[in-house]
């Protein structure tokens, strides 16, 4: 027998719904991997700046090399389908790079601290923003790393590098596993 | 298509379907995981999904993960064009006047 106009709707309805749940929990399982090794990157980065601050430049500057190896070889491993290379991912990549940059070039920080603040905040909002998109928890990440971005600076601006390594690396680290497990 | 798919229109398998639906072509999801994403009890999803692997909807594959046994379910290309036309019957419905 036909449907009629209310079972159509109503099968479109859960269709839709089934739809939004699943390409959520794709899109945390799918981040998940990433966050971690951020995470670990992160306590890494801030860790060596707190210790040795006058290697920060290179420090980073390997943090970033490794970071994108490392992204690059995830996204070969945890995408669909064989293990090839992600050209959709490595441009996100070098997109987030070339504008974290170009802020950078025109705020001009004057201390390694603003520069330390900067990326995870922008990192936070970008979280912000794509959990609109994906999914809740994306948003509550994005507001965690953006909260405790902007206490460290404002509160704890003398220990600010070893906060963000222990508390941003842990944040990150610890919303990898939560949105693996979703 | 004058009937819905006997097979897709059936309220769990709709569901599996939808889920499936989302994930890029040649990606499996784990039973488990499908499990909690459309509410179904084990024995239940199970059933569902041998009624789509019968029907070639969906194809099954079953290995170790590490000495851990999974099961993963993905739709076929057979599937994705049913799932797809179902979606089209359903919107011509809400496209013609309302009797």
């Amino acid at each position: 027998m036909p449907l009629t106009h209310g079972e159509a709707a109503d099968a479109l309805r859960e269709i839709s719904k089934t739809e939004r749940r699943a390409f959520s929990a794709y899109g945390y399982k799918s981040a998940a991997p990433f966050l971690i090794l951020w995470g670990c990157l992160w306590f890494a980065g801030y860790g060596a700046t707190d210790l040795i601050p006058k290697l920060a430049n290179w420090v980073w500057l390997a943090i970033v090399v490794i970071g994108t190896v490392g992204s690059t070889v995830l996204g070969m491993r945890t995408g669909p389908g064989k293990a090839r290379f992600s050209w959709r991912i490595f441009s996100i990549w070098l997109a987030a790079l070339a504008a974290l940059s170009s802020i950078i070039a025109v705020m001009r920080p004057v201390s390694g601290a603003q520069i330390g603040a900067v990326i995870p905040l922008v990192v936070g909002w970008a979280y912000v923003v794509l959990g609109i998109w994906m999914g809740l928890r994306f948003v509550i990440a994005g507001l965690a790393i953006v909260a405790l971005t902007l206490f460290g600076f404002f509160f704890l601006i003398a220990h600010f590098s070893l906060w963000m390594a222990l508390v941003g690396g842990a944040t990150l680290i610890g919303t990898g596993l939560w949105l693996r497990s979703a | 298509m004058d009937q819905p798919d006997a097979i897709i229109h059936q309220p769990m398998r709709l569901k599996i379907m939808a889920a499936l639906k989302v994930l890029p072509e040649t990606e499996l999801i784990e039973f488990v995981r499908l499990k909690a994403l459309v509410g179904a009890t084990e024995g239940n999803l199970g059933a569902h999904i041998t009624t789509l692997e019968d029907s070639g909807y969906v194809q099954v594959l079953k290995d170790f993960n590490g000495k851990r046994p999974r099961t993963r379910v993905a739709l076929t290309k057979q599937g994705r064009r049913a799932f797809e036309a179902y979606v089209a019957y359903l919107r011509d419905i809400l496209d013609q006047p309302a009797a």
